[in-house]
């Protein structure tokens, strides 16, 4: 069958009549296909393969016809082989002349310099692009061609070819919105006119990229790993969409999914619940942060998305204490209660999020001395960690089970004793007392070095959240580590993930899936390092997807993070990149034309390759929906802007209220401003610690149907007011 | 879909299958690139006959002027061009029978000097050079499929037809026939390139731009020049013929009328390119039109009109072909896309 045939048969193998109502230089295209073609944009361009330059299954070439103007990199095309649509995403465009040099073209121009007008010819010139293949449809449904194209036309591609291209009739998981793909024909009405927009240009052709879930999230494959410059790629602003499209997605599908992410910088991730759109009433605030919001468009890209611009609707913060503030045992105390402690640790906390009504969310992370103890590669330098020492921090650690700093502090005394008892003795339980003074140096160092992280006595957490917890669905969890010195920081990061990974072997996570978001991922997993964090992660992106944990990782330079994980991530995207990490053998897989367009690709756009994708296409993605961290800080922690917008130091209890009734309130943000009239800063946390301490015990029992969290925090404002009144 | 090259194998094939004595000449390039014999005189001007000479003069006292700027607006928006390709098919005896495919179009430029070919002047023929006289019964043979199959015949001994004694003679000579048959070859594009031009010009407006016909003018429309690009004869003699040799690019000589074959055109030559350190003939042209009368008193001011436009068609030069200082590049691009259709038409030839 030729392609001729392939065009002028109808699915009887009847031979299309001429439609009048089409230009008669329109071929037809078999109605199997016709779906997958732009008809109205007409041929774009004509197939060619040379003899330098054949079609190949993976790649082939086409010219451009002169009028197609808006055709370029990245855009996705359709055409023909004998008996399949072949698509394909347009790759390196070259402009070919018969020019022999660039000398001719000198000396032709000193002839035409010395002309009044211009050359009555123009030398022909052809633009010949290369076009990646994406996919081919064979006429039948169970063959799968690799056939290269035939010399024929070229077509845009409709948004139904490129959801074929993109594999989404197999997906077996959600259809995650990654990215929106722009092409280079034109939106058009029902009547076949080009929909303009509001500067009466054309709207361009724009369809999804879709990331099947269960590549994504696993089983099948799973983890994401964003590269890009600091600043200019956006990749953190990239990895929140898509975190929120995957939370939105899952949800309508009734799984239930979390994320872990670390704040290294600043409020970045401090207002994660707060949303890009101001609330009615912050207008005047947000703009007095700089912060704009959404665009018009894009709100509209959401909307075309089908994802809703709104922000995280539980959000969980977790700091340590500042250094020197952390709760430390008073005389005769073993223990720190630290459920107690809550209602006096604002600003205390290592966190810049402190205003009154913003805390509700934000929870202390307190060690005693064992975990320390587990983790003594973090928590001594390397040179100390000889064998004698090892030897003396396990028998503390296994054999004494010694748990807070004060125990350990009473046990030197014990060794103190036994030395002073028996002078000519240089050891103690077959530790040498240098060793056991070398170790006694280290250990009173620990609370200076670990400032705020660790207390002198153990720590009881009662019923107050913990950052190793499991998860409950829709959170997200933000370990606040920015303020926090290099050592907090490395542990702080190392124990929380390893802690996550077990719960994940326990099946302990509490939810479907859990997303593990880490910056700075060089940092964390270098390649060639080992041991300690680095080994988690490793083991996170080899099995993860099948303990239903991903690691959604980002980095400066890919080059410098481990192989083992970037190997085993099921998608890749790259925003700018510099020029001298774009030389790196770990692009190579990243065509000529590609590197080049990351070298300069602004803000907003971002490459994807993903488990479907046989080549990797470009995209652009809206602003994430919520507001950015420092303007968050700006709008609701400084205290001149809170007071410029409309908020009450209630409005926390209220959003905690919002949140525990999964945002289905029986009562209005003006009720509880009413109903908590007078009430200060610490009065209102009390009452926000009463109905989350109270309302976790009666989840799951008869009592939560009969109460609700607005009814338990009346209870607690009416003792408070009592207690005022008094 | 039948070509010149599944016409020439099957006829080979039908031949062979039949036992006549038919070899193939498969490994020939065209004739085209065979050198000519010198006696044949072959060369691509049109060789007036002997003696013909200016019968008038442009009124002026100088052999040459330098070429004003082209103002206003090209009068060029037309090109026309043949090209031939002439293939050895076989021989028998010592008798050669050759394929000729010609084909010739016209060129139409717009004003932002993007070209394509004008709607419907896109022709292309192949004809059989065969002698349609002999007693040889393989040639006639074939020559009994050849009208079987309704293909165009030429006899390339044609000229000879009226001296019995010289055809017969010639029907002995392999050489010969073979040179007669490019001669042919040629005849039948020039034919053919007047066919299109005829066929154009009667159904295009009187009033429409220029036409610009790659060689020799041999049709008398209005609006239309020829542009010989390499000339064995010149029409010009003693002191004039010295300093046509001497003419400096982008001057031209004074023009003058001839009759040849019964067509009045007024001549003139111009030099395109410096020819300095080359042959004095680099990049010399002649311009032909039949469209001026030399007793008009704007003659000269049309001739230098024309011939600054020509000028103008320099660029962009064509220099992929190494005629590109006689070449302009309209007429080079029309040869491309003719040259390719002959490719088209002779792909696979011999290999079925």
């Amino acid at each position: 069958m030729s392609i001729a045939d392939l065009l002028l048969l109808d699915e009887d193998f009847n031979l299309l009549g001429h439609d009048d109502s089409e230009p008669s230089h329109v071929p037809l295209v078999r109605p199997e296909f016709r779906g997958l073609v732009d008809l109205q944009s007409k041929e774009i361009g004509r197939v060619v393969g040379s003899e330098q330059k054949p079609a190949g299954s993976h790649q082939f070439f086409f010219w451009a016809n002169e009028k197609t103007l808006t055709l370029d990199i990245g855009h996705i095309v359709v055409t023909f082989s004998e008996e399949a649509a072949v698509i394909g995403v347009v790759d390196e465009p070259t402009r070919y002349s018969d020019l022999r040099s660039f000398l001719d073209d000198y000396f032709d121009r000193q002839v035409e310099e010395a002309m009044v007008f211009d050359p009555p010819s123009a030398r022909p010139e052809i633009l010949v692009f290369a076009v990646n293949v994406l996919a081919t449809k064979h006429i039948r449904d169970d063959v799968t061609s690799n056939r290269p194209p035939v010399a024929g036309p070229v077509y845009f591609a409709t948004p139904e070819a490129i959801d074929y291209a993109l594999g989404v009739r197999n997906f077996s998981g959600v259809a995650i919105p990654a990215l929106m793909h722009t092409n280079g024909n034109y939106e058009r009405e029902l009547d076949g006119d080009v929909v303009l927009d509001e500067n009466g240009n054309g709207v361009f052709q724009r369809s999804p990229i879709w990331l099947d879930e269960d590549y994504l999230l696993g089983p099948e494959a799973g983890h994401a790993n964003w590269t890009g410059q600091s600043g200019l790629a956006t990749k953190t602003s990239h990895a929140l969409f898509l975190i929120s499209a995957v939370f939105q997605g899952l949800k309508r599908e009734q799984k239930s999914v979390a994320a872990l992410m670390f704040n290294v910088k600043g409020p970045d991730l401090l207002w994660l619940d707060k949303p890009a759109i101001p609330e009615p009433g912050f207008e005047d605030a947000y703009q007095s942060a700089k912060f704009n919001g959404l665009s018009q468009r894009d709100q509209e890209v959401y909307q075309a998305l089908g994802l809703a611009p709104t922000a995280f609707e539980t959000l969980r913060i977790f700091a340590p204490f500042k250094p020197t503030m952390q709760p430390r045992v008073d005389h005769g105390q073993e223990a720190i209660h630290l459920e107690g402690e809550r209602a006096s640790s604002s600003g205390r906390l290592n966190t810049l999020r402190t205003a009154p009504g913003q805390t509700s969310q934000v929870y202390p992370i307190l060690w005693q001395l064992s975990p320390l103890l587990y983790n003594a590669h973090k928590v001594f330098e390397r040179d100390d960690l000889d064998d004698k020492l090892w030897g003396f921090i396990s028998e503390i650690r296994d054999d004494r089970k010694i748990e807070s700093l004060g125990e350990l502090n009473r046990l030197f005394a014990e060794i103190d004793a036994h030395f002073e008892e028996r002078p000519e003795s240089s050891e103690w339980h077959g530790h040498h007392k240098f060793t056991i003074k070398k170790a006694r140096n280290r250990f009173n160092g620990l609370l200076a070095k670990f400032g705020g992280l660790l207390t002198d006595g153990r720590v009881e957490y009662g019923n107050l959240p913990r950052v190793d917890h499991p998860f409950i669905d829709q959170e997200v969890r933000v370990v606040d580590i920015a303020n926090c010195n290099t050592n907090v920081q490395e542990l702080l990061v190392s124990s929380v993930v390893m802690e996550i990974w077990k719960k994940a072997e326990r099946g302990e996570l509490g939810v479907d899936k859990v997303i593990i978001f880490v910056d700075e991922l060089n940092k964390y997993a270098a390649s060639g390092s080992q041991g300690g964090l680095r080994d988690t992660l490793v083991d996170i992106a080899a099995r993860g997807r099948h303990l239903n944990v991903v690691l959604f990782g980002a980095q400066q330079f890919r080059s410098k993070v481990d192989d083992e994980i970037l190997g085993n991530c099921g998608t890749s995207l790259y925003g700018r990149v510099g020029d001298e990490e774009i030389t790196n053998a770990s692009y190579r897989s990243l065509s000529e034309t590609a590197k080049a367009e990351l070298l300069g690709l602004p803000k907003g756009r971002m490459l994807v390759r993903h488990a479907h994708f046989r080549s990797p296409l470009f995209g652009a993605f809206p602003l994430p929906p919520t507001i950015r961290g420092m303007a968050g800080q700006t709008v609701f922690n400084d205290a001149k802007t809170v007071i410029k917008a409309d908020s009450h130091v209630s409005d926390g209890l209220y959003d905690l209220l919002k949140r525990l009734t999964k945002g289905n309130p029986t009562f209005t943000k003006g009720k509880v401003r009413n109903e908590t009239d007078g009430f200060n800063v610490e009065a209102i946390e009390r009452v926000c610690h009463y109905v989350e301490r109270n309302w976790a015990k009666y989840v799951g029992t008869s009592a939560e149907s009969r109460f609700t969290p607005w009814s338990v925090a009346q209870r607690a404002i009416a003792d408070n007011r009592a207690k005022m009144n008094r | 879909m039948r070509t010149a090259a599944t016409d020439n194998l099957s006829i080979y094939r039908d031949l062979r299958a039949a036992g006549h004595d038919i070899r193939h000449m498969r490994f020939e390039r065209h004739l085209e690139t065979a050198r000519p014999r010198e006696s044949d005189g072959e060369g691509v001007d049109q060789t007036p006959k002997a003696g013909t000479r200016p019968i008038d003069w442009e009124r002026t006292s100088v052999f040459s002027h330098r070429v004003g700027t082209a103002t206003g607006r090209s009068p060029f928006r037309y090109f026309l061009d043949g090209a031939q390709r002439t293939l050895p098919s076989f021989f028998t005896d010592v008798v050669p029978i050759s394929s000729s495919i010609n084909v010739a179009g016209i060129l139409e430029r717009d004003d932002e000097g993007t070209a394509k070919l004008a709607a419907n002047t896109l022709k292309l023929r192949h004809t059989w050079l065969i002698p349609m006289r002999s007693s040889f019964p393989v040639v006639n043979a074939v020559l009994d499929r050849l009208r079987q199959m309704e293909c165009n015949i030429v006899d390339p001994l044609k000229p000879l037809e009226d001296d019995e004694e010289q055809y017969v003679e010639a029907l002995a000579d392999y050489d010969r026939i073979a040179n007669f048959a490019k001669v042919s070859a040629s005849a039948l594009r020039q034919e053919m390139e007047d066919a299109v031009l005829r066929d154009w010009a009667s159904a295009s407006q009187p009033d429409r731009d220029w036409i610009v016909v790659d060689g020799t003018l041999r049709q008398g429309f209005p609006r239309a020049i020829g542009l010989v690009k390499s000339f064995t004869y010149s029409y010009l003699t003693g002191s004039h013929y010295e300093e046509l040799y001497r003419l400096k690019p982008g001057y031209r000589s004074l023009a003058f009328l001839v009759e040849r074959h019964r067509l009045p055109v007024v001549a003139w030559y111009l030099r395109l390119w410096d020819p300095t350190g080359r042959d004095p003939r680099y990049s010399l042209i002649r311009i032909e039109t039949a469209d001026i009368d030399l007793s008009a008193a704007d003659a000269s001011d049309q001739i230098d009109h024309l011939s600054a436009w020509v000028l103008a068609e320099r660029i962009p030069s064509a220099k992929a072909d190494e005629r590109w200082a006689t070449l302009l590049y309209p007429v080079h691009h029309l040869e491309r896309i003719l040259k390719r259709r002959l490719d088209i038409e002779t792909r696979s030839w011999w290999q079925g």
